[in-house]
């Protein structure tokens, strides 16, 4: 993982990961939906954790924190558990393409957690670049169970 | 056993999935078990406000009701859509034959309908309000990403 005391600027050549929850999943073409790349309103700001000094093993133990966060919510009020089906991964010149542009975001519990900005305050076409991202991204199925991957209570 | 009429039950009750299976996969009955299924779940999920842990908007009363209004206005036959929430606060139906042919409608909470496609090299996109009735321009977008 990157060093949390040095974290280096975002560059356009990295790849960044957008995790995938079961609802943000087409069950009849077998991708994520556009929905999961949707910005959340009130800052515009769409959450990745970067692939660089990360191993494939740390990415999905990132993915595996955010559905336990997620869900110890989501049991609490009641409402079906998040469960992660997998993750996109992109160039940040992807994102370049649309206007768009990634910063550095680190997190106490991921630093490599980076932000993509500067999404248009309109909604169509908020939802036309999701939907092109969504087509092209490198779609990785959550892998089967590991001792790095333990299996979620049920 | 024969019936009165010369079929079995075994052959009438096969008869009868078939007609079912056949049924659900154009979309003769697929939009009520939707609406009763897929809506229900993803409203009970987003009716709070931070559903997706991420600060998102609850998907409210209103928002559930005009997608629900929406979706019953299909005429039978229409292809089954994917149920969504988006972080605003939208229920989003997705229409999709493959990643290069989709269609995004969001029912949104000012009673919008939001659409965005993309159908191979092309994108299309707009708003328009539901009053009753699928839009035109919705109903076409479907047809093109799903044949």
């Amino acid at each position: 993982m990157i060093d949390p005391s040095n974290v280096p600027a975002v560059g356009s050549a990295e790849t960044v990961a957008r995790f995938f929850f079961k609802r943000d999943f087409n069950q009849t073409t077998k991708r994520p939906k556009q929905d999961a790349f949707i910005p959340p309103p009130r800052y515009l700001d769409l959450s990745v954790t970067r692939h660089r000094d990360a191993s494939i093993a740390e990415i999905w133990l990132i993915g595996r924190d955010v559905e336990r966060e997620r869900s110890v919510k989501a049991a609490i009020e009641g409402r079906s558990p998040i469960v992660l089906v997998g993750c996109g991964n992109l160039l940040v010149s992807n994102y370049e393409q649309h206007g768009l542009n990634a910063i550095a975001n680190a997190e106490p519990a991921n630093p490599n957690h980076a932000l993509i900005l500067g999404w248009p305050e309109n909604k169509e076409e908020q939802k036309k670049i999701a939907l092109a991202l969504a087509s092209i991204c490198d779609f990785q199925p959550i892998p089967a169970t590991s001792p790095l991957n333990p299996p979620t209570l049920s | 056993m024969l019936t009165l009429n010369g079929e079995s039950p075994a052959a009438r009750y096969s008869a009868e999935v078939s007609l079912s299976l056949f049924a659900r996969l154009h979309g003769q009955f697929g939009m009520n078990e939707v609406v009763e299924n897929d809506l229900e779940e993803v409203f009970e999920d987003c009716r709070n406000e931070n559903w997706d842990g991420a600060e998102a908007e609850a998907v409210s009363w209103d928002t559930y009701n005009l997608a629900k209004n929406f979706l019953l206005a299909f005429p039978r036959g229409t292809p089954i859509p994917s149920i969504g929430a988006e972080p605003d606060g939208s229920i989003t139906a997705e229409w999709a034959s493959t990643r290069y042919r989709t269609l995004s409608v969001s029912v949104t909470p000012n009673g919008e309908l939001c659409y965005a496609a993309l159908i191979d090299d092309r994108t299309d996109s707009g708003r328009e309000i539901f009053c009753g009735f699928v839009p035109a321009r919705i109903k076409q977008l479907i047809r093109e990403v799903v044949t």
